[in-house]
């Protein structure tokens, strides 16, 4: 591992996207912040702007209208990053495998821009805190063997 | 009031032209003819106090119908007044968000998913659909190809 | 002089994605221009493909907040299309996971709007409270969120007695916590200085755009569809309607705080009144076409 990945992998800063998503796995991220289950202890914290973030927590299957918008915001985003897609739309568009308004799962339209981009997938309908703090903390581990 | 008597006393104004209704403990339907559905519209809002709840298009294959459904909150029951609209090359109704505020948003998202035109609408712009569909493409109609999209 | 500020669609303080193009004079915003669509996911065309009992699972995801609100009102209108009887145990039980449902979304509404303005104790106050809830929905349907629970008919799976006693002490706990909460909130002067005569919508401008909810009854007007056209239980519950008149933001706040506590009280009866037997589900063979309401 070099200096950039153990430097995100110690106290990495969280950005929320929404592609769409129904809100569910939304506010099961934002309970991440509340007392019971407490992200700042691994020093993450949500942040306001992607130029600050390290991880990128994406949900929702990509809706045709976010798609350029989210591309924006992928070119925006302070190198090095990775995205952790939360929830089951976001892993592989779930139940809306084929509506006609969604296009593609997160690591399709990350190819698209970089195929260089790291995608963690946290599966679940919606995924418990626990299991986003869980998945957060192992793809993070996973990211100190590897070279940013 | 009920439906029943709320349906005699639109007769009593309208006459024939009222049409068929179907009635139920807590439900009305009504089948005007268009020439009083502006009149009809005003007079459930304005009179009698009504909500304009939403508006729903159904696409039956031969032509369209709106279906206005108005709540009276006081009297605990709904009205809904049936409008069919003709599938032509650009079918188009009178739109009723000059009285009614509320429903400018609604008949928006009719107009681009369905591509019925409301005339004198104050605000004809895009609310919903995504800007890689073209103007000419209504995706709740039933024969809109869902199959050969392009992913762009 | 006029300027224009955009708002969204990525910002921190959404949770969803909206754009809002406002125009804004010194410290009035006189104008707004909106831009929506991009959690259109097609879901009722969707629909048009899946069988009468699988749509419930896809209408869940409209919204996860009132997750339990959707499948209810697409519930009711295939048995008003196909006259099809619902047993008595699944009205309360429909009930009962609607009013939970109310405490936990109201408390999160409560928790959310202080994080908003920038007091962040009633944000982490709230959302803590609103664990005991979440917990309680586990315990009773299998998720925090997502319940699964409604199919045209009655309601997918049992709900155990013993659960249901267990939920008593829980509730008893919540309603103190939820009064002193409620009680720091409204008492504090700048709250209040903040949310006094803020947002105000007047009563007709309410009928006009044809606003629902509490926010309607805070402006005045007593709509509630639980009382006018009664469905599930509530005509034999014992609560009340509750309104304001100044149709301001504290208002809005007073009447989804108050109506946390009458549906508290409302789950209290609904566990002493639920009938122990009985079956949850009519099993309905068909349903032929036509038009319903629900």
């Amino acid at each position: 591992m070099n200096w950039k990945s153990w430097g995100i992998s110690k106290s990495p800063w969280l950005y929320h996207v929404n592609t769409g998503s129904c809100n569910n796995c939304d506010i099961e991220i934002v309970d991440c912040l509340t007392p019971k289950f407490d992200v700042e202890r691994f020093g993450g914290k949500l942040v306001g702007s992607p130029r600050h973030a390290d991880v990128l927590m994406v949900t929702g299957p990509i809706t045709r209208k976010s798609k350029p918008r989210f591309e924006r915001v992928l070119e925006a985003s302070a190198k090095p990053f990775i995205v952790a897609a939360v929830g089951t739309c976001a892993c592989s568009k779930g139940m809306f495998h084929d509506a006609y308004n969604c296009v593609g799962p997160v690591r399709k339209v990350t190819e698209t821009v970089d195929e260089d981009i790291m995608v963690l997938n946290i599966p679940g309908c919606p995924p418990r805190p626990e299991a986003i703090i869980d998945g957060l903390v192992t793809g993070l581990n996973q990211l100190k063997e590897v070279e940013v | 009031m009920n439906p029943s008597t709320f349906k005699e006393e639109l007769s009593g104004r309208f006459g024939w032209k009222l049409g068929q209704s179907q009635e139920s403990e807590d439900r009305l339907y009504l089948n005007p003819e268009p020439e009083i559905f502006e009149k009809l519209i005003t007079s459930i809002y304005e009179e009698n106090g009504g909500r304009l709840a939403t508006i729903s298009c159904v696409d039956e294959d031969s032509q369209f119908r709106l279906l206005y459904h108005f709540a009276l909150d006081a009297e605990g029951f709904m009205v809904t007044v049936k409008l069919p609209v003709e599938k032509e090359e650009n079918p188009s109704v009178e739109s009723i968000a000059n009285l009614i505020p509320g429903a400018e948003w609604i008949e928006r998202e009719i107009m681009e998913m369905f591509g019925i035109d409301f005339l004198n609408h104050p605000a004809k712009k895009r609310l919903l659909k995504a800007e890689a569909l073209g103007d000419k493409d209504f995706p709740y109609r039933k024969d809109f190809d869902v199959e050969n999209l392009e992913d762009n | 002089m006029a300027t224009t500020i955009p708002i969204g669609p990525y910002h921190p303080l959404q949770e969803e994605p909206e754009h809002y193009l406002l125009t804004v004079e010194e410290e009035e915003v006189i104008d707004v221009d909106v831009q929506i669509g991009y959690n259109h996911r097609g879901i009722e065309k969707l629909s048009e493909k899946k069988t009468f009992n699988q749509v419930p699972f896809l209408v869940e995801r409209v919204c996860g907040i009132c997750s339990h609100s959707h499948p209810y009102a697409y519930c009711l209108a295939v048995e008003d299309c196909g006259d099809i009887e619902v047993p008595e145990r699944a009205k309360y039980i429909r009930t009962l996971i609607g009013e939970l449902e109310r405490i936990h979304s109201h408390l999160l509404w409560a928790g959310l709007a202080g994080h908003f303005i920038g007091y962040d104790t009633v944000f982490m106050w709230a959302w803590k409270y609103r664990e005991d809830v979440l917990d309680l929905l586990e315990l009773l349907t299998g998720n925090r969120n997502a319940y699964a629970m409604m199919k045209p008919g009655g309601v997918q799976r049992e709900i155990n007695r013993s659960d249901l006693e267990e939920a008593r002490p829980t509730l008893e706990t919540l309603k103190d916590k939820s009064e002193m909460l409620y009680g720091a909130v409204l008492d504090d002067p700048v709250l209040k200085a903040r949310l006094e005569g803020v947002g105000v919508l007047p009563k007709e401008d309410a009928r006009a755009f044809g606003a629902l909810g509490p926010t309607s009854r805070a402006s005045g007007l007593p709509a509630d569809v639980r009382a006018d056209f009664p469905y599930g239980v509530y005509d034999r519950l014992d609560w009340k309607v509750i309104t304001r008149e100044e149709g301001d933001t504290l208002a809005r706040v007073e009447v989804r705080l108050l109506e946390t506590l009458e549906a508290i009280t409302m789950v209290e009866q609904i566990i002493d009144e639920m009938p122990d037997t009985g079956p949850i589900d009519s099993e309905p063979e068909e349903v032929p076409p036509g038009e319903g309401k629900g």
